[in-house]
């Protein structure tokens, strides 16, 4: 008995040391100390510019004699470990978030209002974001600096383009395929499709100018063997950003989206369906290694369908096609570096009525020679930590927006399209040029995605994309009308059965 | 000696109790405390923990939840059957080598080796079995077994392409305990059922079950504890499409489908996933150790 009655001393001895820590864990006050070993630190949550992010570091330190904590990460763990960052004794000062994480620290109180802003200097470059790029969780507030540009639409590379069409100059196609109508377009992916498999279509239509097919298959169109290259394996290709254009109809931002109303998600009901649509369109003509890749099991299959295999296809000239982003661009570098300069990016249309539109001012014509164009991450202030680091980090990010070091740098080491770009700012990057060309002539769509449950993470993939993924890309066969509106339908239901 | 262990008793397992107290019992006592307020992983909502606590209010909204109790029976049946089919295999391969004697000793380290592969590169690598090889096997053309093609796009199948992964790593794991406990039966025991007339079933029946007990509830007690909280290879295999969540999974992914992350709810499901793998492998763990026999 004697083993027993020790056994119980020493648990309920742990149990009292237990309580004792989620007292202090729960109740203890954070008083926010000075680090001793740096001046202040920075969490960048971006992979992307973590090299270059070190060497600006090391120049500003150079130049104000400050000693900074730099910590680069970017996967899509980087908000558990910001969380244990910002749960730790050294805290970072200056984080990146996006509007995915704003509402953690908004609640929390972590994340400076820089309406608020205690230099003067930073408070009026915040007031100059323009309001659709704002992060906020309401819209009232502003509450961090963008990181950068990032865009999206269907990439192409014009030689093929040209030799598919026989033209000259393909500035006039890429024009009217911008102004050209849905109907239009699908009819230039079924004639496409034609050409591909017996090397005659009809001459197709944009914009109202006829555009014959070229009377030969050249070297580069004979490599063609679909019109789309799809990644049916990675379902935020399709679940984020095919689900993001048809949320644009009714959303006009991220904020828009995370504050939707009951009817708001109701009306995507008409804009999803118009998507299944067009996604239908896509996955029954998509590129494959051999010939076009069928919708069934391998259509999913994470081996052959990945989002690798979808930019090889692209790289490679077997596809005309690629939805993907600017960020594409190093892939498509690894693989085919000779088509760098030729591509630009056109338009996402969808089959759209105006009444599907609830964004003000929004027309079809507007909507379908748009391209999504959105900020993926902010660099915010830390209220957590001393006001002196506060106020230096306020000041780097100062430096590194306003001055003209600074905004080289942004161009040119961390090779980032910026928030504010002007028609100076030219890249090698042949898609960051051509998302700018969007940029400036205002032709752009949100990123209401980013709003949706769970930031996407939650409705884009595990809703919408998982309905498309699970019980229509894996089967074989034709969509039907039908089809259409049961996908609409489901998703709208996935999106109100979280909402609270 | 037991004056011994009278005298350094303390000095002995202190360390060891420090560490568990603070790596296991005390984040599992602030764990439970999480899991009735609104934690959010860096802070309660209303700003100190008394004043978010929410009561049971986590755990109702648990048995709510579609995805929580599909999660919670997707578990159930894949423990069921891989927990029967690697046990099965364990003492199959088992047997085998016991039978087969020294000649095949290097066996008994072939059929180990798929232990020593983490849970994460397994699941890759039957992912690519499962989509190319089994599918080039069993598909058209070849054996014409529907069943075993892209048994990773369905739900059903999943749970049986599971199964056959995790028997593959593990039931070489459980041979070696049942060889163990083969080789601590008594051989006199066959050769006294042989002279009463048993045939090879009867003595396996009556001789080598009753005495192998001590394996088997080993055996039941490390399949059914690691199959219960299977997490790698379920996030490798189809991380969690066509409804293959199992908990563990779910727990984890409650965080990242909820903004601001809900930790508070994710803990409540930990507590209450905790509570069944506790029951589960403690009834077992009776029931089969009142099966043994001394021999």
């Amino acid at each position: 008995m004697g083993k027993r009655s020790t056994w119980s001393r020493w648990t309920a001895g742990a149990a009292g040391l237990a309580l004792g820590a989620v007292l202090l864990s729960g109740c203890g006050s954070q008083e926010a100390k000075a680090p001793t070993n740096y001046d202040f630190y920075i969490f960048n949550g971006k992979s992307e510019n973590a090299e270059a992010m070190e060497e600006v570091v090391d120049r500003y330190e150079a130049e104000t004699g400050l000693t900074i904590k730099l910590f680069s990460l970017g996967t899509t763990d980087v908000a558990e470990t910001l969380r244990s960052e910002m749960n730790s004794s050294a805290k970072p000062a200056l984080f990146s978030t996006n509007i995915g994480g704003v509402m953690e620290w908004s609640e929390s109180g972590a994340i400076l209002d820089l309406n608020e802003a205690s230099n003067p200097e930073l408070k009026a470059l915040a007031a100059e974001v323009p309001e659709p790029l704002r992060l906020s969780a309401d819209g009232s507030q502003n509450y961090g600096i963008p990181y950068n540009i990032e865009g999206y639409g269907l990439i192409v590379d014009t030689r093929m383009a040209e030799q598919l069409f026989d033209l000259e100059n393909p500035e006039p196609f890429l024009e009217d395929f911008k102004a050209a109508t849905y109907d239009e377009f699908e009819n230039l992916v079924n004639q496409v499709d034609a050409y591909i498999a017996t090397g005659q279509a009809d001459q197709v239509m944009l914009n109202g100018s006829p555009y014959p097919f070229a009377a030969s298959k050249t070297e580069l169109t004979s490599r063609l063997t679909g019109v789309f290259a799809e990644a049916g394996a990675e379902k935020w290709t399709y679940g984020d950003h095919m689900g993001n254009i048809a949320l644009n109809a009714v959303f006009s931002s991220a904020v828009d989206a995370r504050n939707a109303s009951e009817e708001q998600v109701e009306q995507l009901k008409g804009p999803l369906e118009k998507l299944a649509r067009t996604l239908d369109l896509y996955s029954a003509h998509a590129a494959g290694m051999e010939g076009p890749l069928e919708r069934g099991p391998s259509y999913i299959n994470s081996t052959t369908a990945s989002y690798d295999v979808s930019v090889q296809l692209f790289a490679t000239g077997k596809a005309l096609f690629l939805k993907q982003g600017n960020w594409v661009y190093p892939n498509i570098e690894k693989l085919n570096a000779d088509i760098l300069p030729t591509l630009t990016f056109l338009p996402i249309k969808l089959p759209l009525q105006q009444e599907d539109i609830q964004v003000e001012g929004l027309t079809v014509e507007q909507f379908n020679r748009s391209v999504p164009q959105f900020v993926p991450s902010y660099y915010a202030i830390n209220t957590k930590v001393t006001e002196r680091e506060q106020e230096l980090a306020q000041q780097f990010l100062v430096w590194l927006n306003t001055t003209e070091e600074g905004r080289r740098t942004i161009v040119e080491d961390f090779q980032f399209i910026p928030y504010n770009a002007d028609d100076s700012v030219k890249f090698e990057n042949t898609l960051n040029n051509s998302l700018i060309q969007y940029q400036l002539a205002g032709d752009t769509l949100s990123n209401p995605f980013n709003g949706s449950p769970a930031g996407g993470a939650y409705w884009g993939q595990e809703v919408f994309g998982s309905i498309l993924q699970e019980r229509y890309y894996n089967r074989e066969g034709e969509w039907t009308p039908e089809d259409y509106r049961t996908i609409a339908e489901q998703s709208v239901q996935g999106w109100q059965d979280v909402m609270y | 000696m037991s004056g011994y262990y009278k005298k350094w008793f303390w000095p002995l397992a202190l360390p060891g109790l420090i560490l568990f107290a603070a790596v296991v019992l005390v984040p599992f006592l602030i764990g439970l405390f999480y899991s009735f307020t609104s934690w959010r992983g860096t802070y309660f909502v209303g700003g100190s923990a008394w004043s978010s606590f929410v009561g049971l209010d986590n755990y109702t909204r648990i048995f709510q939840s579609r995805q929580f109790l599909h999660a919670l029976l997707y578990t159930l049946e894949f423990t069921a059957l891989a927990v029967i089919s690697i046990s099965a295999a364990g003492l199959l391969l088992a047997l085998l080598l016991d039978y087969a004697g020294k000649r095949v000793a290097l066996f008994r380290t072939v059929f180990f080796l798929p232990n020593l592969l983490g849970g994460l590169a397994l699941g890759f690598i039957w992912q690519f079995i499962f989509q190319n090889v089994f599918n080039r096997m069993f598909g058209e053309g070849g054996l014409n077994i529907e069943f075993l093609t892209n048994m990773t796009q369905d739900s059903t199948k999943n749970l049986f392409a599971l199964v056959i992964m995790v028997t593959w790593q593990m039931a070489g794991y459980m041979m070696i305990i049942f060889v163990a406990g083969l080789n601590n039966i008594p051989r006199d025991l066959y050769e006294a059922g042989s002279l009463d007339g048993a045939n090879a079933w009867t003595k396996f029946r009556y001789i080598t079950l009753p005495m192998l007990m001590p394996s088997i509830t080993i055996v039941l007690f490390l399949t059914l504890a690691s199959c219960l909280k299977l997490l790698d290879q379920n996030v490798a295999l189809t991380n969690g499409s066509f409804n293959t969540s199992m908990l563990s999974l779910q727990i984890l992914r409650t965080v990242r489908y909820t903004q601001p992350p809900d930790y508070g709810q994710a803990q409540a499901q930990a507590v209450v996933f905790f509570v069944l793998v506790a029951i589960i492998g403690l009834i077992q763990v009776y029931i089969t150790k009142k099966k043994e026999v001394d021999a």
